[in-house]
């Protein structure tokens, strides 16, 4: 990897993957919050497509929100008002799961009344009357989609989603499992890539680069005999149960994690690179990133084709790992140690959006936890314009520095 | 097989000022340089190369060098960047290695690092995006106060009785320091007030790493005695100065570029 | 009209005091004591301030209120302070100061007013008021090991779907079961009608006296309101509240009855949005009173005026809870604040835009332009915080607070 890997490539690269979607013509529906009914959008003739913060657009946010507005609903207006955002037949927005997104939506329908502004309002509980309340709210998202948008929902259409989610989580569970086991096997910007590109064009084309990837890891792991310890990890993280597990793993470089919500994977993985080269650490490797847009949609559970779509549909979503949107701060907590233990992690890359608070809360007990495993962290304030990409950097490569001398 | 070099270049390049040190293998510092860093990096860091070369009358060019800085990238010639944390830390660790806490405030940037024994980072953390608890916030203060940089700190000690500023946000601040002096407050109090302020935020950024003493202050602002003496308090510790607190960075990097293998 | 009309220079203060704020003094301070009781007899609660206190009121638990401790940091002026206690363990200055200063104070409790809160033995939040609530509620239980429980009151738009409705319910009967199971008290569902019908008399106490502040003048300022919201809050259910409130309401009758105005000369009136600065409350509202405004109305206070309706308990209490103006979207707000400013016959409006609090403050710009396209009377924000006395800029509010007045006179 260089260090003139630029993000500019990266953005350029996913206006790409959308390209024959717009070319023919499908309807597309734009979501900004990951935990989102894809399933559901599918049945309905629609194509999800994952709204992405954009990088290099310019702030055009200032008449309508203040500064202290989280930085991802700031960069999404500004994509908005400076029509840089693909042609939606309609934007999603999630409620209930923090206030900058929740106001957002409402700021949006009036700045821009020609939009078609649809919103799903998630509960933070999680036990039974949640599932419940969220199944009904999804049957009358569904029903407001028919109505509104004139698109029937169709069970042929669902099954077939259903399929194609269920192949792509499997897979993606699988090279993430196999990446923690063996961080070699694929290179965290090609793992993050794969993810970006199929959550920004959902379908066969995008899942079957994600299953090319899956054989060529599997043909190397099978060398060293490690399918089974992976298929065990991967099944053991969906049963949050790490504790029993007897883990194989490569030991090369300082293993890594990075935390985080709602931050770019590709991202970060360029910004990591970008300081490896400085620090001259080659072996140090990204192995686990638990963010959003990764971890925690990959590990959510799939629907199943048996039960009543809007329940399975509402099971699923709510199963999402590790979100910090939902109450059980304790059991994110024990999970994270479960993971510092048995992932061998020598340092925590922590990631605040600016002004995100469901991040920033959870920092000071992640960094609580590491500091008993006297695990080295460090914190990176980032907006997702990156906009100070060069201190972003030296404190990576401080942060590698650190870790090698720690060695 | 490879050797030890017989001497080592450090460049630090700061965003006010780029330093540079020559040293050899015992350790003597053979020359040195110091020039505001102005619009470019790479010509400070050259002019800097330029001075070494005069001061030490050496032909500089086999000598390995690393840069570290802001700008630590823009030197051209360097066999490789390293940061400030990992410069300042061996920097202070070379002339005291007691030092087990180094707090830096640099211009942009402040700075608190954890060095183990060796000499190495084992811990650090970073001020946020905004400028509160940097140089940059004692010198729009300074202009204010309509003082210079140099004396705000001597000012800040001939305070009688602080006054209270409770921002170091620099545009907040301003304002509140304007407010201070139109309700009549005495510029020494004002300056002792903004210098406490400031010494506070430094201290909460300390005990994020947990301070272990002794504690060593680097970059432009330990030369500010107003500062140190509000910091001490805070922690309630003593302080240890290098001599020449703002060469520390370079100093690191020049020991390290030393301690490179051909 | 105010009854000094004449030009001769007054001796008499802009600002009136009530004589009710002896009272309300001692309500308060009882309260503190009673909070510090409560928590060494194991029966102290803490809650957000719009959760259905009634509930916990009804198992003989007291409750404290850590939103109104962060008012008493704001008014000591020692938010800085603690929420730097707060960052020190790794709290990002751009969280809520409410939550901030008071994980600052379970940290430094000597060095905080009061001595912080007396130690809770359950956290009770309910999200109608913002989502913060939860995170923070939760770190405060990483620190003392006091158990949450969240009533979870999705965000509405409009009028409440009935699976919203179950939803709620469900929460409060979980909060029932949770209650009987860490207080040792049996359900008791006629001491939960006593304590909503004693909830209720004083929520129409205080109603009626915030509507007294139609008239000409004012009887009432922001910051009396502010004030003496305090038992609203923290006593809601009890017969101290309405004892307050009796006291309170007819005071401001006899205000109204004689015509003296909150203010000494009336001549501006304006509608507050959003919590004030504590840390600069007499300064800010006192030094405007100076020149003639008052604000006879603002959309926090209002907040604590809606009754729990009849029918079934749980059910009403599920309703009213949900409903709050804070739980609504952006045209839910805008239409209260156009309807104060229509029923108070309000000059101009202050929109407060407070760093600390995203659910209330984002969509404030939205919100100017609508209300002043609705209204036709003019507004302004003002940038600042309620405790973080660090994010105020007390020159820029008081230039942009002239320019208003300037606009309207």
């Amino acid at each position: 990897m260089s260090a003139s890997l630029s993000y500019d490539t990266l953005v350029a690269e996913r206006h790409q993957y959308l390209q024959p979607l717009i070319a023919a013509e499908n309807p597309i529906i734009g979501y900004i919050y990951p935990h989102a009914p894809l399933e559901l959008f599918f049945a309905h003739q629609l194509i999800p497509t994952l709204l992405w913060a954009e990088p290099k657009v310019p702030g055009a946010y200032e008449a309508s929100l203040q500064t202290f507005c989280c930085s991802y609903s700031r960069n999404l207006f500004s994509q908005r008002a400076k029509n840089h955002l693909p042609t939606l037949t309609a934007i999603v927005f999630p409620g209930g799961t923090c206030d900058s997104l929740q106001n957002l939506g409402d700021i949006w329908q009036a700045r821009f009344p020609e939009d078609t502004v649809l919103r799903l309002t998630y509960p933070v509980a999680r036990d039974e009357t949640a599932l419940t309340y969220f199944t009904e709210e999804i049957q009358n998202f569904s029903k407001y989609i028919e109505v509104s948008l004139g698109h029937k929902f169709s069970m042929k259409k669902y099954n077939e989603a259903v399929a194609l989610l269920a192949e792509f989580r499997a897979a993606t569970q699988f090279i993430t499992a196999a990446r923690i086991i063996q961080p070699e096997c694929l290179p965290y910007t090609e793992h993050t890539k794969l993810i970006r590109q199929f959550l920004t064009a959902p379908g066969p084309q995008a899942l079957q680069l994600i299953e090319q990837t899956v054989i060529q890891v599997q043909s190397a792991l099978r060398n060293e005999q490690l399918i089974p310890s992976v298929e065990a990890l991967r099944y053991g993280i969906l049963q949050n149960n790490l504790a029993d597990l007897s883990i194989p793993l490569s030991k090369q470089g300082p293993r890594i994690m990075v935390v985080g919500g709602m931050i770019d994977p590709e991202g970060i993985a360029v910004l990591f690179e970008n300081a490896k080269t400085s620090a001259d650490i080659e072996s140090a490797e990204i192995v686990l990133d638990l963010l959003s847009f990764t971890y925690r949609t990959v590990f959510t559970s799939s629907p199943s084709l048996q039960g009543n779509p809007f329940h399975e549909l509402a099971q699923s979503i709510l199963s999402a790992p590790a979100e910090p949107t939902q109450e059980g701060l304790p059991n994110r907590l024990q999970f994270l140690q479960h993971v510092f233990d048995q992932f061998a992690i020598d340092g925590l890359i922590i990631c605040e959006q600016s002004f995100c608070d469901p991040d920033q809360f959870e920092v000071p007990d992640m960094l609580k936890l590491a500091g008993k495993k006297k695990m080295l962290t460090v914190r990176l304030p980032l907006d997702p314009e990156f906009s100070d990409q060069a201190r972003i950097e030296g404190r990576l490569q401080s942060f590698l520095e650190t870790l090698s001398a720690r060695r | 097989m490879s050797s030890q070099p017989s001497h080592g270049i450090g460049i630090d390049i700061g965003s006010t000022t780029t330093k540079a040190i020559l040293i050899n293998t015992e350790g003597t510092i053979i020359a040195k340089f110091l020039i505001a860093t102005g619009a470019s990096a790479k010509k400070s860091a050259q002019r800097c190369l330029d001075e070494l070369k005069v001061q030490s009358q050496q032909d500089l060019s086999n000598i390995p060098t690393i840069s570290t800085g802001y700008g630590r990238r823009q030197a051209l010639n360097a066999a490789k960047s390293v940061t400030e944390i990992t410069c300042h830390s061996i920097g202070v660790h070379f002339q005291n290695s007691e030092i087990r806490t180094l707090i830096d405030v640099g211009g942009q940037d402040s700075k608190v690092i954890r060095i183990g024994s060796e000499g190495r980072p084992t811990d650090f953390e970073l001020n946020d995006k905004c400028s509160a608890g940097t140089g940059r916030f004692l010198e729009v203060m300074a202009q204010v106060l309509e003082t210079s940089i140099e004396d705000i700190g001597t000012l800040a000690l001939q305070a009688k009785a602080p006054s209270i500023i409770s921002s170091t946000c620099t545009v907040f601040a301003e304002s509140e320091v304007i407010g201070r002096i139109g309700a009549g407050d005495k510029p020494a109090n004002i300056a002792a007030g903004v210098h406490k302020a400031m010494a506070a935020k430094i201290a909460t950024l300390s005990h994020r790493v947990g301070v272990k003493k002794p504690i060593a202050i680097t970059g432009g602002v330990a030369l500010n005695p107003g500062f140190r003496f509000y910091l001490a308090k805070q922690l309630d510790a003593n302080l240890w100065v290098p001599e020449e607190p703002q060469y520390t960075g370079a100093l690191g990097a020049a020991i390290l570029a030393m301690n490179t293998r051909e | 009209m105010s009854p000094e009309t004449s030009p001769a220079p007054s001796k008499e203060k802009a600002y009136r005091k009530l004589y009710t704020s002896k009272l309300l003094r001692e309500t308060m301070t009882l309260h503190i004591l009673s909070t510090k009781t409560a928590s060494q007899e194991g029966r102290l609660v803490w809650v957000t301030s719009g959760f259905p206190v009634e509930i916990p009121v009804a198992f003989n638990t007291v409750a404290a209120y850590p939103e109104q401790y962060g008012a008493i940091v704001g008014s000591e002026k020692c938010g800085p302070l603690l929420c730097g206690f707060a960052e020190e363990l790794g709290f990002s200055q751009e969280l809520c100061s409410y939550a901030r200063s008071s994980i600052g104070s379970v940290q430094q409790p000597e060095q905080s007013p009061l001595t912080g809160l007396p130690k809770p033995q359950a956290l009770l939040a309910c999200n109608n008021i913002c989502g913060t609530v939860l995170p923070w509620y939760e770190a405060v239980s990483e620190m003392t090991g006091a158990p949450v429980y969240l009533v979870d009151t999705p965000p509405l738009e409009g009028e409440q779907p009935s699976h919203h409705l179950a939803y709620v319910k469900s929460n409060l009967n979980g909060l029932i079961e949770f209650m009987s199971q860490n207080f040792n008290h049996e359900y008791d569902e006629k001491q939960l009608i006593q304590v909503a019908k004693l909830s209720n008399d004083a929520v129409s106490l205080w109603t009626k006296a915030l509507e007294a502040c139609k008239n000409k003048p004012s009887p009432l300022n922001c910051a009396d309101r502010f004030l003496s919201m305090a038992p609203i809050v923290a006593l809601r259910g009890t017969q101290q509240a309405i004892n307050f409130y009796q006291a309170f309401f007819a005071e401001v009758e006899e205000r109204v009855k004689q015509g003296i105005g909150a203010i000494r000369e009336e001549r501006v009136r304006l509608l507050w949005d959003n919590i004030p600065p504590w840390f600069t409350i007499y300064n800010f509202f006192n030094t405007l009173a100076k020149q003639g405004v008052v604000f006879p109305a603002d959309s926090y206070t209002h907040a604590w005026s809606a009754a729990i309706p009849r029918g079934e308990i749980i059910e009403s209490i599920a309703k009213v809870y949900s409903n709050v103006y804070l739980n609504k979207g952006l045209s839910a707000k805008i239409d209260k604040m156009c309807s104060l400013i229509k029923d108070y016959d309000l000059d101009g409006f202050v929109l407060f835009s407070v760093r600390s609090c995203k659910r209330y403050s984002i969509g404030q710009m939205v919100t100017k332009e609508e209300i002043t396209r609705r209204t036709g009377v003019p507004g302004v924000i003002i940038e600042g915080d309620m405790v973080d006395s660090q994010q105020y800029n007390e020159a820029q509010a008081k230039t942009r607070m002239e320019a208003l007045i300037e606009m309207i006179v």
